[in-house]
């Protein structure tokens, strides 16, 4: 009896804890992945993250210590973003677009004198990192739930979308579909000169890599 | 009269964690300094200065670094470069200028350059279309940069991470965009626009693509503090681009 008790005791503390830690897991997903976001901004913005293969190349052969800390930093937060897709798709991707939306809010507009941008940097990077992180889904069923939230996203938003055309650009599945939204979107926000351009990029497929589409293990 | 554009980033505030960068405030206004000294541009007689000071980076760090504080001296790292800080802020103050802002403007007006501040990289777009076709003989650039473009500020995160907020960037991608512009440049124009950067090499290809004028850039780092160390190269200009860093030869190129 008393062994029972014991093994009854035992089977309910298992199961409070993978409870908790699933609702651990569940809570800290999205911290976890904005933190993975405001990495990979440095990919683009981090001032000597490596531009291309042949820069990684010139890092690791000169040790240059700027240079390899930001790239592993970039390297880690891309490794983690694509355990959690491979895990999760759909609850990464909602997350993924969750943020851009909210943290949109918080955007400075980039026609304005700016405030600090110390304070700005946590904000910016949070959301051009997650615009970023869509380079990860190129499915087709992903990338249409993106052009379908970006169909009805505010001006400001599609803005930053398109602001700097980034490596998702170039891993659309149908940039096709793609090509059809930029055409619709308002001229007075959007030149016939950055129109043509946008489609251009979406249209190009012959690229070096860039940014996050570098991929090597960290050098540590 | 043709034009010849100075593009001038403005340092990072000062951050304890980042012995690398910016701990002095004028490293990309003394190089343009010296050379309007000098004539080391070999300015033309036809060619009028404009010095395009990008003034965010500027304010912000006179904000910081003109009223310094008795914690400041807590630093953990010590106060060796406090008093770094303090004394440029009372040397700008001495000559009789009441911000680095004005101090840059009162040597572009001791050289007569015209100096004109920004606040977005629009506004640099925008003031080179205010000029008229074939006017322009060149535009240079001093202070920070990327692979993927002119960083016209630096800042900092959490982790001591150093990049730029997209805000302050021009971005060689967003070259082509500006093409229309290719026509406010003297086709027949033999000087070279030049980007003072690290790793500016990209978007000196990607100018010569768009405005098909010559232009100049680094493969890779250099490093501005050798405007202040000993050289045998006089020419502060030349010793930029020639002197090695920790990453190896600059690597300057031109198209």
């Amino acid at each position: 009896m008393k062994n029972l008790i014991c093994i009854f005791i035992l089977l309910a503390f298992s199961l409070v804890s993978a409870c908790s830690a699933e609702n651990n897991r569940n809570g800290n997903l999205e911290p976890a992945l904005q933190n993975a976001f405001r990495a990979i901004y440095y990919s683009t913005y981090g001032l000597d993250y490596p531009g291309d293969e042949e820069g990684i190349a010139h890092c690791i052969a000169y040790k240059d210590e700027e240079c390899l800390k930001i790239f592993n930093r970039v390297m880690d937060a891309k490794q983690f973003i694509v355990a959690q897709i491979q895990a999760d798709p759909e609850r990464v991707l909602n997350i993924t677009l969750d943020t851009i939306f909210t943290y949109a809010e918080f955007m400075p507009d980039p026609k304005a004198k700016q405030s600090d941008p110390d304070e700005e940097l946590h904000d910016v990077s949070t959301d051009i990192g997650a615009i970023m992180a869509l380079y990860f889904f190129n499915r087709d069923e992903q990338d249409q739930v993106i052009l379908n939230r970006m169909i009805k996203a505010p001006l400001k938003i599609l803005e930053y979308l398109f602001y700097h055309p980034h490596a998702w650009m170039h891993n659309r599945p149908h940039p096709e579909r793609w090509v059809t939204f930029v055409e619709t979107l308002p001229e007075n926000s959007f030149s016939i000169h950055d129109k043509k351009f946008l489609i251009d990029t979406l249209r190009t497929t012959d690229y070096k890599k860039f940014g996050i589409m570098l991929d090597r293990p960290p050098q540590k | 009269m043709r034009h010849f554009f100075i593009l001038i980033g403005g340092p990072s505030r000062f951050q304890s964690c980042d012995k690398q960068h910016d701990q002095a405030w004028s490293n990309y206004l003394v190089p343009p300094q010296l050379a309007s000294l000098h004539n080391w541009y070999n300015k033309a007689p036809d060619e009028k200065i404009h010095w395009v000071v990008y003034m965010n980076p500027y304010e912000f760090r006179w904000a910081d670094d003109s009223i310094i504080t008795e914690a400041e001296k807590k630093q953990s790292d010590g106060a060796w470069l406090h008093s770094i800080r303090k004394d440029a802020a009372m040397k700008v103050q001495r000559t009789g200028a009441n911000s680095f802002l004005h101090r840059i403007q009162m040597i572009a007006a001791g050289f007569g350059i015209t100096f004109k501040g920004i606040r977005t990289p629009q506004d640099f777009w925008d003031y080179l279309a205010s000029f008229p076709k074939e006017s322009i003989s060149r535009v240079w650039y001093f202070g920070h940069a990327s692979k993927d473009g002119l960083m016209l500020s630096l800042t900092h995160n959490n982790h001591c991470g150093v990049g730029a907020l997209l805000t302050d960037m021009i971005l060689a991608e967003s070259l082509p965009p500006h093409s229309h512009l290719a026509n406010r440049f003297d086709p027949k124009t033999k000087q070279a626009s030049r980007f003072y950067g690290c790793y500016t090499n990209g978007f000196a290809q990607k100018w010569h693509q768009v405005f098909k004028v010559p232009t100049e850039g680094a493969d890779q780092k250099i490093d501005f503090g050798v405007v202040n160390r000993p050289s045998n190269i006089p020419n502060v200009l030349e010793r930029i681009i020639k002197t090695p860093t920790s990453a190896g030869d600059p690597g300057w190129t031109k198209y």
